[in-house]
């Protein structure tokens, strides 16, 4: 079960997190970088739970810590937190297709922000929090992405594990 | 029997354990040929999105309308009217400048940067830092540390290099300290980042200095690291990272705080020169600055 997320989600991982270095760096909305690669873990965590979310936390934060000059290993550490926190808060609250995912697209961005600025200042980095000013941005646009990227990661899903149709004899 | 349950917390366990590792691994400097390994195969993907990504991205914050677009060129016109006439002066100032170094024989002496230009082909993918990727690497004789300037003004220093690309921390980012100089009253002070959508500033500066806005701020070439066991500048001298914009004086402190403009539009960022190699000033004195046996 592990071994086939993890196939597929560490090339995808990678080759998103090049487009998001090469192309949605340049391309704001609102003055907020849309940062897909994220989403797509946190997504990950909604439709398949805690160990397959913190399986793509880990691919997609090494991915995009090749992409950065933080330190190397923060941003898995600060998504497997955030795919732990929209897990959680699946498993609690009743299904969504539309509302949930995007909320928790947002909202554990969030998260994932505030653990790898925290981990790059215990590494030697100086961080400049004002970023929090915008976080209302953030979570706007980052929701608004979800939507994009959540239903072809359920289209995935289904490819990668089909529901049995059982037949009437 | 194995518990399906055990294994699943196992491999929950042995992720976060291994990007522990890997975050002590680089904060103790040794992910470089890891991450050189990694991202090598990606430098390609890079190269082949920039290119049309910078026409589009050009294109939406182009003018909105024809209107717009006519004030621009007027705007544009009188910028270059002013910038010929400030050319003239610095001309003038310049076979001045060089008379002089003539008659101290520093002609000699003078800096020669060796350059490579490299291209834009990626930006920090976290909105916590700044950073370019480039496409030159160590095969191309850039290495970690090297000062990175633009026709603009000084751009970074090389962060982390792989064989074909190199991540260049900005002298915006919040993490970036340059030790730097003012042309006025040649006051020196450190530089820092302000992060993003931040100013860079200049701190460090003596109160008794007389800064004044729009004094040139250049890289002083002091303070550095050891090359060969001698003390030498990480950047070369007089390389220009911007102008004073504001001063911050307070008189209960001792020291005063330039706000710096920079003329490098880092968003727009398409080419770059990396200095690979510069007369490196020899600082022992500055070992050992009593003089002592």
């Amino acid at each position: 079960m592990f071994t086939r997320s993890l196939l597929v989600a560490i090339p995808l991982m990678l080759f998103f997190s090049a487009i998001q270095s090469a192309a949605l760096a340049r391309l704001t909305l609102f003055g907020q970088m849309v940062q897909p690669v994220i989403l797509m873990a946190i997504a990950w965590a909604i439709l398949r739970g805690l160990p397959e979310g913190i399986t793509w936390g880990f691919a997609a934060g090494l991915a995009l810590d090749l992409f950065s000059v933080g330190p190397v290993g923060a941003s898995s550490l600060a998504l497997m937190a955030a795919v732990a926190l929209a897990a959680a808060v699946r498993a609690v609250l009743p299904n969504s297709r539309y509302l949930l995912p995007m909320l928790l697209g947002g909202v554990c961005t969030v998260v994932y922000l505030i653990f790898t600025g925290l981990l790059s200042q215990i590494a030697g980095f100086t961080i400049n929090w004002d970023f929090l000013q915008e976080l209302v941005l953030v979570v706007v646009v980052q929701s608004a992405a979800m939507a994009l990227v959540y239903w072809p990661l359920v289209g995935l899903d289904r490819l990668l594990y089909p529901t049995p149709i059982s037949t009437l004899e | 029997m194995t518990n399906p349950a055990s294994i699943r917390w196992g491999v929950i366990g042995t992720l976060v354990a291994a990007a522990a590792v890997l975050f002590i691994i680089d904060a103790t400097g040794n992910s470089g040929q890891l991450v050189a390994f990694l991202r090598d195969p990606l430098t390609a993907v890079s190269t082949w999105v920039t290119p049309p990504t910078d026409a589009l991205a050009d294109t939406l914050a182009g003018p909105a309308s024809l209107q717009e677009a006519l004030s621009e060129i007027e705007t544009l016109r009188r910028r270059v009217d002013e910038l010929e006439r400030q050319n003239e002066q610095l001309r003038e100032t310049e076979g001045e400048y060089n008379l002089l170094l003539s008659l101290f024989d520093y002609a000699s002496d003078s800096p020669l940067n060796k350059r490579v230009i490299a291209g834009v082909i990626g930006r920090d993918t976290s909105p916590l830092f700044q950073s370019i990727v480039i496409d030159k690497g160590t095969d191309d004789g850039v290495q970690v540390g090297m000062p990175v300037d633009s026709e603009r003004g000084l751009v970074g220093q090389v962060f982390r290099t792989t064989r074909d690309s190199a991540m260049v921390l900005l002298v915006s980012d919040s993490s970036s300290s340059i030790p730097a100089r003012l042309s006025g009253s040649r006051a020196t002070g450190l530089v820092h980042g302000g992060g993003e959508g931040g100013n860079l500033h200049m701190d460090w500066i003596p109160l008794e200095a007389d800064v004044e806005l729009g004094d040139v701020v250049l890289t002083s070439g002091l303070v550095g690291e050891f090359d060969q066991g001698i003390l030498v500048g990480r950047f070369p001298k007089g390389l220009v990272i911007g102008r004073v914009a504001a001063i911050e004086r307070s008189e209960a402190e001792i020291l005063q705080r330039a706000i710096v403009q920079t003329d490098v539009v880092f968003e727009d960022l398409e080419l770059v020169f990396v200095i690979t190699d510069f007369p490196k000033e020899d600082l022992t004195p500055f070992e050992n600055p009593l003089g002592e046996p």
